[in-house]
């Protein structure tokens, strides 16, 4: 090992240590990627993993020295553990297809110390689509149909849109894949409602029994990867409406984008986006 | 215990199936397999841990619930990864959840302000730690090298990964200089990496617990 190769690792293992320890300045982060990229046979969870096992020998250690009368247990609250079982809820059929789909669960971005400066929203959709690419939830999908009721579904858009207080609305913006360009319409959501819709026309019409459209919603200030917006279908050439059903409560969507997937919607996407909204 | 040659860039935790477990499927492999009750028994073993690691990080009960169910998706959706012959159930999950608050953390644009190990006071959290053999080695290991740590050093070590304290924080409350507080935690961290390799790779007692 030469003296370059040498100091390389050493720093790389001191920015890996400040990664575990959630304390990456903003400044370094650029230096570990590039580090990493010159040193792929790093493991780099190796220190995350040391940092979370000695987390839970301090909580041990907590416990431990922790006055046995009137000791509380603090559990898992009964709602949460419920919907951990709703959403982990699959037919056993589908986890298995879906497990072979993700060999690699995704890199997360470098841990940094908290900094105010927001990523445009181009760069979350770059980022978005490979988060799309690699996405490994696990969680039930409820099918809508573009067909349903279209009056209805667009009578409760507008009465959605005048009583909601802050609803946003995204226009479906170019570039969009081959195929799409003719899409139109727009995407409106409330936060405060966790509510919104999808109003598309000129979209090619699906074939459910091959395929089915899935909404994606990237949400940087919730998580950096993108919350399931649900799966749909597009049965006929006019206007249609559809409810999103976000799988996760949305705060701040900076994007709104469409995949075609197989029946059913998938865990693991291969993309490409078809149409995308973003702010 | 079975030890995998591994190269040494690549060197990690490696463990050989014990007894038990090349004959009984884990709880993640079944996971991954699509046995549904072994959803239950994920989160009978492990709920209560990652829920209390969460709720260190997370005083808010909101964002630490939030945080829980991030960090199960992604545990459902890994557990095809999961390799026993690497690492145990506990220290992937454990993995995992830090991961994940370590996003939240920085989405949050906050850090937890937690009370020091010395000044706990009120109901104590039992992080439900499974007190399986297996599961326990690695963390007894960790608590080993914690202990014979210098005090000093194992209190930032403490600040840092338990009570959520930033490097400067650290370095406020007990007067030492930044740079002192930085190297600290990341020897620290290299040394217990390093010592779960070597526990691995030739302690004869690892060798009769496995």
């Amino acid at each position: 090992m030469n003296a370059t190769h040498r100091h390389d690792r050493e720093r790389l293992d001191e920015l890996l240590a400040d990664e575990a320890a959630a304390a990456l300045e903003a400044a370094d982060a650029t230096e570990l990627q590039e580090l990493l990229a010159r040193h792929r046979a790093v493991d780099r969870d190796q220190l995350v993993q040391a940092a979370a096992l000695a987390q839970v020998a301090f909580l041990r250690r907590a416990r431990r020295s922790a006055a046995a009368p009137g000791s509380t247990v603090e559990r898992m609250p009964a709602g949460l553990r419920a919907r951990l079982e709703r959403q982990a809820g699959l037919p056993a059929a589908r986890l298995r297809a879906v497990a072979p789909l993700a060999p690699e669960a995704p890199r997360p971005a470098p841990a940094v110390t908290p900094s105010r400066t927001r990523m445009p929203a181009s760069a979350w959709l770059g980022w978005g689509l490979a988060a799309v690419l690699a996405l490994a939830l696990v969680l039930p999908r409820t099918e809508q149909s573009g067909n349903a009721p279209a009056l209805d579904l667009a009578a409760e858009r507008s009465a959605f849109v005048t009583a909601a207080p802050d609803v946003v609305v995204l226009p479906w913006s170019p570039p969009a894949s081959a195929g799409y360009e003719q899409v139109t319409g727009d995407v409106v959501w409330s936060e405060a409602r966790q509510q919104g819709y999808l109003r598309l026309a000129n979209m090619p019409v699906n074939d459910p029994a091959t395929s089915q459209y899935q909404l994606w919603i990237v949400d940087p200030e919730r998580d950096s990867r993108p919350v399931d917006g649900g799966v749909f279908d597009v049965t006929s050439s006019g206007e249609v409406i559809i409810p999103i059903q976000a799988k996760l409560p949305v705060r701040a969507p900076r994007a709104f984008a469409i995949t075609a997937e197989q029946p059913g919607g998938v865990v693991v996407s291969a993309g490409p986006l078809l149409v995308v909204a973003s702010s | 215990m079975t030890v995998v040659a591994t190269t040494p860039a690549t060197r990690r935790l490696r463990r050989g199936p014990s007894t038990v477990l090349s004959t009984t499927s884990s709880i993640l492999e079944r996971v991954a397999a699509g046995d549904s009750a072994a959803v239950s028994e994920c989160l009978d073993r492990y709920g209560d841990l990652v829920w209390s690691l969460a709720r260190r990080y997370l005083r808010n009960a909101t964002d630490a619930e939030d945080a829980v169910q991030d960090i199960f998706i992604d545990i459902w959706g890994s557990a095809a990864r999961y390799d026993r012959n690497i690492a145990s159930e506990v220290a992937f999950i454990s993995t995992i959840a830090r991961r994940r608050l370590i996003d939240k953390i920085r989405q949050f644009e906050r850090r937890p302000l937690m009370d020091s190990l010395d000044d706990e006071e009120g109901a104590p959290i039992d992080p439900g730690i499974p007190a399986t053999a297996e599961e326990d080695t690695e963390v007894t290991i960790v608590e080993r090298v914690l202990a014979e740590m210098d005090p000093e050093h194992q209190k930032v070590l403490a600040m840092s990964l338990y009570e959520g304290y930033s490097h400067s924080e650290i370095a406020e409350r007990l007067s030492l200089p930044l740079g002192t507080v930085k190297t600290r935690v990341r020897r620290g961290l290299i040394h217990i990496r390093e010592q779960l390799n070597i526990t691995a790779a030739g302690d004869p007692a690892e060798e009769l617990l496995g």
